[in-house]
């Protein structure tokens, strides 16, 4: 059902020392004993995730360690090399197994530790690792998405506390969340980026409002978050006031490895096989040579992590020009890869179930297809969010083309 | 291409330093001879410097940025090493001497356009009849290594191109560089011709096109790297409407579609290069899926320069115009898509999860 413990030398291990395969092989034994199998068939599926599930996992890569590899030792990080941090999610991700929680582990977590008073560490980041507090991010606004900067969301000190009044909005799993971190503007005569501050709101405070936004998969993914005059303490503030647009660049710099998704691409690679393989529709050229051009489009990508992986582990630390392209041309493969899942399903795809809330004696690859539909539709985000490739295009021709 | 050791700078300066003097091929020839450049593979007893395909590769990169032709594929990538590769065979003895010193310029002839067999002579030696394509150099070459089908197997023949029945039609287009049809009309040749045959010749014949496949995608690389810097440049410095190309998104955005098209080529033929000692049947799928990258983003960035540039970009006189013309050649050479993809497809093995 999922990828088999593969010992054979693969094409790529010429990449690789062999202490990196062995552990990758390491990685491998674990998320595959350890991770329930029903928590990674509902991803391998595409079917949408409890919270449960989530938070589930989670906490079993918590109890060994391995939530949050990428954060300080000190606060239950590993001091691995770029290249194991980038095996761990690709195998992580070609294993099935939900990413830890990213805005605990990839987004407030990072930045708290980095710049975060001793007690917001102590408070906010054991719990965070283990997904005690679920976190949401509060960053877009109906009026600030590209343009991020030009968000409106204020805060007024008042006493002791901010006074927060503003909209935020597709905010992911805000329907289960504890706790939100969002940039709020503290000075409205300092410039867009000058004046805004990064602002930790717990959701149970009055005048904080939730609503569900719908997408097109008939989905409850993403919310509006409303705020009334919330009184939020001033000891949620980190760092310092208005310094907050550099806490969100370090955010979205912080863990670039894996946002190609190189592991989740292959994962649907292998499934597109095999269910191709059991309709018959592999026996069509024209098909397999769609799956083709992906494949060889993928392996080039990998490739090309690969390499700036290795110039990673030899010392500069400045961050590859060539990380760029990953998030570009990695969105572009995740969705071709999720475009044909649903064609090899053809008009099927219209009549089948859709998701399907209780999995329970389902067939994976029946699963699969029943979500085809929703999973192409859903998958357009992946080139929308953290950044659209057309935002990902106009950073490359400034900073990498200097046009 | 990725990391450079300081050898590897030391030759691309030299390469550079040629280049720079003349982009004649016959002078690029002689100099490179003139510096001991020539037989970069070839093992230091037989008169080559001993160096690896890497360095060999540096090379073809080079005169793809340089858009310069040469006899490099055929002689130094092709033909060279095969012949190093059965160094004691006694036709080739003193060979490997004149084409490391650039006297003679060897090639090697793979393809046919009518079958090429060779029979046995009834006083002994050889009767060769067919006509072999897309010859490299095939117009200027002295030697010339080829395939024939010797009592319904494969074999290898080296022969000197002024041999009685030889003809060669040199290609028109100018992009075909010095490439050639060679007929061979009834071309008797003497026991000692047969470099090799059965599974011995298999297995030469596909190191040389691997190594083919290698080069023309290293020279591609070469030429995709300098069409985005001079597309690039050309975006900063052309003005229209009162400002600089490169202020309009819609040119910056299909500039970078040329830079994420040449990083992942240039990560896929570095994959190539490191599967170039893998069994066969591997290696050869891997370097089909390698050429079908470099292919598509060949036709990306090369389109895309013409595009960007213009008028200007569609003539010879404009390097731009010349290094499409080559890069759409190269496309064309060990490996068109259409074939690549065909044996791709063939193949239940998977790229991607390999």
């Amino acid at each position: 059902m999922h990828a088999e413990r593969v010992e054979k030398s693969s094409s790529l291990d010429a990449f690789l020392s062999r202490e990196d395969q062995e552990f990758r092989f390491r990685m491998r034994d674990f998320f595959q004993s350890e991770v329930p199998s029903e928590i990674r068939a509902k991803v391998s599926a595409g079917q949408p995730l409890a919270k449960d599930d989530i938070v589930t996992s989670q906490q079993i890569l918590n109890a060994h360690g391995l939530a949050v590899p990428h954060w300080p030792v000190e606060w239950g990080g590993k001091d691995w090399t770029p290249t194991q941090r980038y095996l761990f999610t690709e195998e992580l991700q070609f294993n099935a197994v939900p990413l830890p929680l990213q805005f605990n582990c990839y987004m407030v977590g990072p930045v708290i530790a980095a710049f975060g008073s001793e007690d917001q560490k102590r408070k906010f980041l054991p719990r965070a690792a283990n997904c005690d507090d679920w976190w949401c991010q509060g960053f877009s606004e109906p009026n600030a998405g590209s343009d991020l900067a030009s968000l409106k969301t204020r805060a007024v000190r008042d006493g002791d506390d901010y006074v927060v009044n503003g909209q935020k909005t597709w905010t992911t799993y805000g329907q289960y969340a504890d706790w939100i971190f969002c940039l709020v503007r503290t000075d409205p005569d300092a410039k867009k980026q000058r004046g805004i501050s990064f602002l930790l709101i717990d959701l149970n405070t009055p005048g904080v409002e939730m609503r569900p936004i719908i997408t097109l998969d008939g989905r409850h993914e993403v919310n509006e978050v409303f705020f009334s005059d919330v009184r939020v303490p001033a000891e949620n503030l980190v760092g310092e006031e208005n310094r907050g647009w550099d806490y969100a660049k370090f955010l979205l710099a912080n863990e670039r490895s894996g946002i190609a998704r190189i592991g989740l691409s292959k994962e649907r690679v292998a499934r597109i096989r095999r269910r191709a393989q059991a309709k018959g529709v592999w026996d069509d050229p024209l098909f397999r040579a769609e799956v083709i051009r992906l494949e060889v489009e993928l392996k080039a990508l990998e490739v090309t992590q690969m390499q700036i992986l290795a110039r990673a582990g030899q010392g500069d630390n400045t961050p590859d020009p060539a990380s760029s392209i990953l998030k570009l041309r990695g969105s572009q493969l995740q969705q071709r890869a999720s475009e044909l899942l649903m064609e090899l399903e053809g008009p099927a795809a219209l009549r089948a179930p859709g998701d399907v809330t209780d999995a329970h004696g389902a067939a994976e690859e029946e699963l699969a297809a029943a979500a085809a539909l929703n999973n192409y539709l859903n998958f357009r985000k992946v080139s929308i969010y953290g950044g659209s490739n057309e935002i990902q295009k106009n950073i490359v021709a400034k900073t990498i083309l200097n046009l | 291409m990725k990391a450079l050791t300081d050898e590897h700078r030391m030759l691309q300066d030299s390469i550079e330093g040629i280049l720079s003097s003349t982009s004649d091929a016959d002078a690029v020839w002689t100099q490179l001879a003139e510096l001991g450049m020539l037989g970069l593979t070839i093992s230091e007893a037989d008169d080559g410097a001993g160096l690896g395909l890497a360095e060999l590769l540096l090379f073809a990169h080079g005169f793809g940025q340089a858009g310069v032709s040469t006899h490099y594929l055929g002689a130094e990538i092709l033909a060279m090493p095969l012949l190093a590769a059965q160094s004691s065979h006694p036709a080739v003895a003193g060979l490997l001497a004149d084409c490391v010193a650039g006297t003679r310029i060897a090639t090697l002839a793979l393809d046919d356009l009518a079958p090429v067999t060779a029979t046995r002579a009834a006083g002994g030696g050889f009767v060769i009849s067919g006509v072999k394509t897309l010859v490299p150099s095939g117009s200027k070459a002295g030697i010339i290594v080829l395939s024939a089908s010797l009592d319904d197997a494969p074999a290898l023949f080296v022969l000197d191109t002024e041999t009685d029945g030889i003809t060669r039609v040199p290609y028109e287009p100018a992009a075909s560089g010095a490439g050639a049809d060679v007929v061979f009309d009834a071309v008797g040749v003497d026991e000692a011709a047969l470099l090799a045959k059965g599974d011995e010749a298999d297995r030469l014949i596909a190191d040389a096109r691997a190594r083919g496949l290698l080069a023309v995608c290293a020279d591609m690389l070469g030429c995709m790297e300098k069409l985005l810097d001079l597309t690039v440049d050309y975006l900063r410095t052309r003005q229209q409407f009162g400002q600089p190309l490169a202020s309009f998104q819609v040119l910056q955005h299909a500039a970078v579609d040329m830079y994420v098209e040449l990083e992942t080529a240039r990560a896929m033929l570095d994959y190539g290069v490191r599967l170039y000692d893998a069994p066969q049947n591997e290696r050869a799928h891997a370097l089909d899926a390698v050429k079908f990258k470099l292919n598509a983003a060949a036709k990306t960035v090369g389109e895309s320069a013409v595009q960007l540039h213009g008028g200007i970009g569609m003539t010879m006189e404009s390097l731009t115009g010349r290094l499409f013309a080559r890069l759409t050649a190269d496309r064309l050479s060990f490996g068109d898509s259409r074939a690549c993809l065909a044996r791709l497809v063939a193949n239940d093995a998977s790229i991607a999860l390999s």
